[in-house]
């Protein structure tokens, strides 16, 4: 049976007693499979059932609820593109989203043929003023359009070994819940326990 | 005038500096219920905020280490806290009671009074749920109290728990706030291993508990009883009021909610008292408060300043002028707060009244723009399937609602409206009013109606027949 590695599991046990009964620890339970997995799946919404003592379908209605747990049929490199009113105004949303397709041949919704990459609109991510506002996995990205996304998008080709032309005119897939895929080599997500860098958001 | 913006660093791609705040939820509806401006007289214009402000809550915003303990306590910090825990808790709830504090978050209850209403005597543990879920667009004030002083919340927190006698306090952040949820645990593990946070505080003999939990991308988490629900460990489905949560709120218990930013006040309210408090602001919105400047402004971002501030003020002044020609219309309180036509803009100062009165309301203080060229149609349809993908779809009239409006705009911004659905339009939105569990139904009503009665012609160009 799946278990936690060893320092998340004393992490998981603490969480359990940090809260007043262990359903509650539920949400937080979730980012600790997420950290260990990369993604919420099947299995880790059984191990998150198991330590929390509730049922594997109210796990399920928990991690379906919300919209930001990572899943196995998102993009290793998962960009959620902000596009409510703030960042939608300016035209901000638009740009970003066709930038992103011009390079990856993916639309909102889409994840590609290999697993590598997927984006998403999502409803606001809060710093209205540094439109457009992107999320890219667990990182916090503002203005992230023209340059800046260029140069990110450059990086991540570069560091899966790809190049645009690997994707231009290739159909995505559309993301869906219902369809069972293969998830890719998840990524890692580090946390950064304790003050974090001088100033910012690490991002 | 000595006040200052506190602008966090300029904000661009090469600086990531400016980035990071939390969200208020959905927020009340107004108390539209106040007499229109035309039958209540001008009232004697007593002299409001002539005393200088400088930020307080916002003070440290951008100082390099900020969110370290060593920094917070060189700037006086948990001085107050250890001034004040052991002392009667009658007289801090009392302080805060005189100093007039109304909730941050978007409804604007007075903070004190909250705090009465805790049932006493039930046997039963009370907890402090701390909301941190700002997920009202235009909001991002709590992002950088959490990046750039954790320790004046936890500090809050400290205060306010003892305050309300509890014992275990609940920090609910939304998943957004990565960075912020990092420096807050920083923060804490930093508090906890100088005693401040645990068994037997400042040597007082009071313990308390703070556990810190994450959403993960659900607007509905920021109603406060939809975050006890998350808080609880599953969906965040609001519940039914009453009761209300200061009876029966997380786990059943007696539960007292505050934002982020109230927590943050209390501390300096109770350090420099409530007669320093009411130096700002008017008489029922005494203080000073963050606000959140997006849109069509050549300097976007955030600012703390007195309430009771003209909003023309904070636009040209703080905001650096309107980007175009001229302002068509101001969101002044969030994306669920209803419109403030460009020609009124002069008439408005931001404070609680003012807006109420303007039917109209402050809510969590994220003032955005529109100018001349902005599409009034397009915003609300942007807006609607916001509200739409947020419902918790618990309530028929919201679920369903919401989804209708939702294609309705979509078929008014590709220009295939009919004259009838304008009709049709003030139905739906009259059978979702008041008539769901928690206020997203009204959240998304509020501007629907706004937009459609302040701009009908715009509506009506966009209709095909």
């Amino acid at each position: 049976m799946t278990d936690f590695a060893p320092e998340i599991k004393t992490e998981a046990e603490a969480l359990l007693a940090d809260f007043p009964n262990k359903k509650s620890a539920l949400l937080m339970m979730l980012r600790l499979v997420e950290r260990q997995f990369g993604f919420i799946d099947d299995a880790g919404m059984e191990l998150a059932a198991r330590y929390c003592e509730v049922s594997v379908a109210h796990v399920q209605g928990a991690v379906t609820f919300y919209t930001h747990f990572k899943r196995p049929y998102h993009g290793k490199h998962r960009l959620m593109v902000c596009a409510t009113l703030m960042c939608a105004m300016g035209g901000h949303s638009d740009r970003a989203l066709q930038q992103i397709e011009a390079r990856l041949g993916l639309r909102a919704g889409e994840r590609s043929a290999d697993g590598l990459f997927s984006v998403e609109k999502v409803e606001c991510l809060a710093d209205c003023h540094l439109p457009p506002v992107v999320q890219v996995n667990f990182d916090h990205r503002t203005c992230f359009e023209g340059e800046a996304l260029e140069k990110f998008l450059d990086s991540a080709l570069a560091a899966e070994g790809k190049t645009s032309a690997d994707y231009k005119g290739k159909a995505g897939v559309v993301m869906n819940a219902r369809v069972p895929v293969q998830p890719v080599q998840p990524t890692l997500h580090q946390l950064r326990v304790g003050p974090g860098p001088a100033g910012g958001s690490g991002a | 005038m000595a006040e200052t913006t506190a602008t966090p660093p300029a904000a661009s791609p090469s600086n990531p500096v400016a980035q990071t705040p939390v969200s208020a939820g959905p927020v009340s509806p107004s108390p539209v219920a106040g007499p229109p401006p035309a039958a209540a007289p001008p009232a004697p214009a007593a002299p409001i905020n002539q005393v200088p402000f400088e930020p307080v809550v916002s003070a440290h915003f951008g100082k390099p280490n900020s969110h370290t303990i060593a920094y917070y306590e060189g700037h006086g910090g948990y001085d107050t806290a250890r001034k004040f825990i052991g002392t009667p808790q009658a007289e801090i709830v009392q302080t805060v009671k005189d100093s007039g504090l109304r909730g941050r978050g978007g409804a604007g209850f007075p903070t004190g009074m909250k705090w009465g209403f805790l049932a006493k005597g039930t046997g039963k543990p009370s907890y402090l749920a701390v909301n941190g879920d700002e997920s009202e667009p235009g909001t991002f004030k709590d992002r950088y109290i959490l990046e750039f002083d954790p320790h004046q919340l936890i500090e809050g927190v400290i205060i306010s728990s003892y305050a309300i006698d509890c014992h275990h306090a609940f920090i609910y952040l939304r998943g957004e706030f990565i960075v912020g949820y990092e420096r807050l645990l920083g923060a804490l593990n930093e508090a906890k291993a100088k005693g401040y946070v645990g068994q037997n505080i400042f040597g007082k003999g009071y313990d308390l508990k703070i556990t810190i939990v994450r959403g993960a991308g659900a607007y509905i988490c920021g109603e406060e009883t939809g975050m006890l629900s998350s808080i609880e460990g599953g969906r965040g489905y609001p519940k039914v009021k009453p009761p209300f949560p200061a009876v029966s709120g997380v786990f059943g218990c007696p539960t007292i909610v505050n934002n982020v930013e109230t927590i943050c006040s209390v501390v300096h309210i109770m350090k420099n008292g409530p007669t320093w408090f009411r130096q700002w602001g008017t008489e029922k919105s005494p203080g000073f408060k963050l606000f959140c400047l997006s849109g069509d402004v050549n300097k976007p971002g955030l600012m703390e300043v007195p309430l009771a501030t003209p909003l023309s003020k904070v636009i040209d002044h703080y905001g650096g002028g309107v980007k175009g020609k001229s302002v068509k219309a101001v969101i002044p309180g969030g994306s669920s707060s209803p419109l403030i036509k460009g020609d009124k803009v002069a008439d408005i100062t931001m404070d609680y009244e003012c807006l109420a009165a303007n039917k109209t309301m402050l809510g969590s203080g994220a003032i955005t723009v529109l100018n001349e060229t902005r599409d009034v149609v397009s915003a609300i349809y942007n807006l609607m399937r916001f509200y739409h993908h947020e419902s918790c779809g618990q309530c028929t009239p919201c679920r369903e609602g919401t989804g209708w409006l939702e294609k309705l705009m979509h078929r008014f911004h590709h220009g295939h409206g009919h004259k009838s659905d304008i009709p049709l339009i003030w139905e739906i939105t009259r059978n979702m009013q008041g008539k769901t569990i928690c206020v997203l139904a009204d959240a998304a009503v509020m501007p629907m109606q706004s937009y459609l009665g302040m701009f009908p012609e715009e509506f009506e160009a966009k209709c095909q027949d």
